[in-house]
């Protein structure tokens, strides 16, 4: 209980910094109301203005009102598109989610089954092979395997289409640029967990009750390596969502990553701050989520705590 | 130290790693003048030449790009940027680690759970995100960016390092100095650090190999290192829109990154195995 309660204090320390950081990008940006009205406004439209946005208030009392309004998601509107910047987000969030959870699928499926393979078939080629190809997994950049891909398989055998969002050909080459790094980190997390326990004591003694090595490697060792795997994928969750950022603006593809780095050109700012202020929340819930997840679903971790 | 070097040699990809690594230095340092071109300087005649394993020529042996600028140059030149970026990020980061993490081992109590409260916060913190929020406020800049790749990592060297000293501080050798009124930041200096240091140098191995990673996709994203100056990142962003005509503009920097990862990566997991007799 003491540990949630330090948890949930860290999750309000977080979000309260995460707030300041994108308080400051609107308000540390030169003056909005210059912005409004461009430099050759008179001294007394920029009162008007300055005073009509409450940015003639002292920077403590603009801080707390801010936080107020984004608390029912009023983050103000965007000086591009002159819409609510949350409802931009919402609509852009679906993308992003879809691209995050395609790659997790990538990380879990392609990695859980090589480490798994690659555990059970110690030593062998096949063994080597999968090392061998996480330490390149891990060593790429996504956005580089992402260009790759696209002079591969668009550009010179147009198997796939280049970019955009749609059909789920369009879906297949980002999600596995984005997922190719965390493929590899699970599969050699999965081998080394599996590893441990094939070699664990309960694990010699049901071989030495007879019961078949598939049922040994299935019920007996993956069951209890998948514990530590729980965690692993939570926290690749927010990995993922951030990375986005970038296969997002590789592939074209319309989420709030790719959202928020044309804001940051168009220097959008109110539709910068919702982008980082949101995602880092989900980011940081969901790390919350995992670490109690880990807890419920592995006892001797609440105990020793 | 020669059984060090025997082990470390005996391990091939770490023998590898060390190898790159050497290249990167000569590369880093290779003086600008010996450029077989100017890597900033554009030469529309020569737009788009494939590199020389490709139907090229060896006077642009890893072709151009689409200005016409020769690839070979402005990858070196890209080198240099790179490293010096990773380097002095890292430098900065260790700096912050170390301090705050024999801090928090070595006095324990308040301190200790003030740093490790820290410590958590960091690593909660979605880093690529606060990167791209902070450079949206103040704009990119050199040292701007190495700021916040150096802070970006000051979080791993805390928590391997305060494990350490918590280690080291039991020590008979240390307990019995700190008994003979040794202060304590002479404990530190002269017995801590000494202890630690190997943590140290494979921490620090696997983190230039990530910040190389960051910063080429900052400033891939064209927030980080800025036009002329050629890094890796952003030579990609250009290849990114010649796909079709000249997919070695991409393809050239790429290969520069991925090596430079692998070779870190490789001597850290080496370091590792050969400092630390738990893990053989």
């Amino acid at each position: 209980m003491i540990f949630v309660v330090r948890r949930l204090g860290e999750l309000v320390l977080v979000l309260v910094s995460i707030s300041l950081v994108s308080f400051a990008v609107l308000h540390l940006t030169g003056d909005p109301a210059i912005a409004i009205l461009g430099p050759d406004a008179t001294d007394e439209a920029l009162a008007q203005v300055r005073a009509e946005l409450g940015l003639d208030r002292p920077v403590i009392v603009q801080y707390l009102d801010f936080l107020s309004k984004a608390v029912t998601g009023d983050f103000g509107n965007s000086t591009r598109f002159r819409q609510p910047v949350f409802e931009l987000f919402m609509e852009r969030l679906p993308a992003t989610l879809e691209l995050t959870f395609a790659a997790l699928a990538v990380s879990v499926l392609v990695g859980g089954t090589v480490g798994v393979l690659a555990a059970v078939f110690r030593n062998s080629s096949l063994d080597t092979l999968v090392r061998a190809a996480t330490l390149f997994g891990q060593a790429v950049p996504s956005f580089f395997l992402g260009i790759v891909a696209i002079i591969v398989f668009a550009a010179q055998l147009r198997w796939l289409p280049a970019g955009g969002r749609g059909t789920l050909l369009h879906l297949l080459m980002p999600a596995l640029a984005l997922g190719t790094y965390y493929a590899a980190i699970t599969a050699r997390f999965v081998r080394g967990a599996m590893l441990d326990v094939l070699n664990a004591d309960y694990v010699r003694t049901a071989r030495a009750k007879g019961v078949t090595e598939r049922r040994v490697v299935i019920r007996h060792a993956f069951r209890n390596a998948l514990i530590g795997v729980v965690t692993l994928i939570g926290l690749q969750i927010g990995n993922l969502l951030s990375g986005a950022v970038v296969i997002e603006t590789v592939f074209s593809w319309p989420g709030i990553g790719r959202m928020a780095v044309q804001a940051i050109y168009t220097r959008d700012f109110p539709l910068v701050q919702v982008t980082i202020i949101l995602s880092a929340t989900i980011f940081v819930v969901i790390n919350l989520l995992t670490d109690l997840l880990y807890r419920v679903i592995d006892p001797r971790i609440r105990v020793s705590t | 130290m020669r059984r060090f070097w025997k082990l470390l040699r005996r391990d091939r990809l770490a023998t590898t790693g060390m190898v790159i690594i050497v290249v990167l230095a000569v590369v880093t340092l290779w003086p600008a003048a010996w450029l077989p071109a100017n890597p900033t300087r554009a030469n529309p005649a020569l737009r788009l030449k494939p590199p020389v394993f490709a139907g090229g020529t060896w006077e642009n042996a890893l072709g151009t790009d689409n200005l016409g600028r020769d690839l070979l140059s402005r990858t070196v030149a890209g080198t240099r940027v790179s490293v010096v970026i990773a380097l002095v990020a890292v430098l900065i980061s260790a700096t912050l680690g170390i301090g705050l993490g024999v801090a928090a081992g070595y006095f324990g109590g308040a301190v200790d759970s003030l740093i490790m409260r820290l410590v958590d916060i960091q690593l909660a913190f979605p880093l690529l995100l606060l990167i791209i929020a902070v450079i949206a406020v103040v704009g990119s800049s050199l040292p701007i960016l190495i700021l916040l790749l150096g802070i970006s990592g000051w979080a791993q060297f805390a928590r391997l390092v305060r494990a350490e000293t918590l280690r080291v501080r039991t020590l008979e050798f240390v307990e019995a100095s700190r008994a003979l009124g040794t202060s304590s930041l002479r404990l530190v200096v002269k017995h801590v650090l000494p202890n630690i240091s190997t943590t140290i140098i494979v921490v620090g191995t696997f983190e230039i190999a990530r910040v190389f990673l960051l910063e080429s996709a900052v400033s891939f994203l064209g927030l980080g290192v800025q036009p002329p100056t050629p890094s890796w990142g952003t030579m990609i962003a250009d290849g990114r829109n010649y796909v079709y005509e000249g997919w070695w503009i991409a393809t050239v920097p790429g290969v520069a990154i991925v090596l430079s990862v692998l070779a870190f990566n490789f001597l850290g997991d080496g370091l590792r195995d050969v400092l630390d007799p738990t893990s053989r």
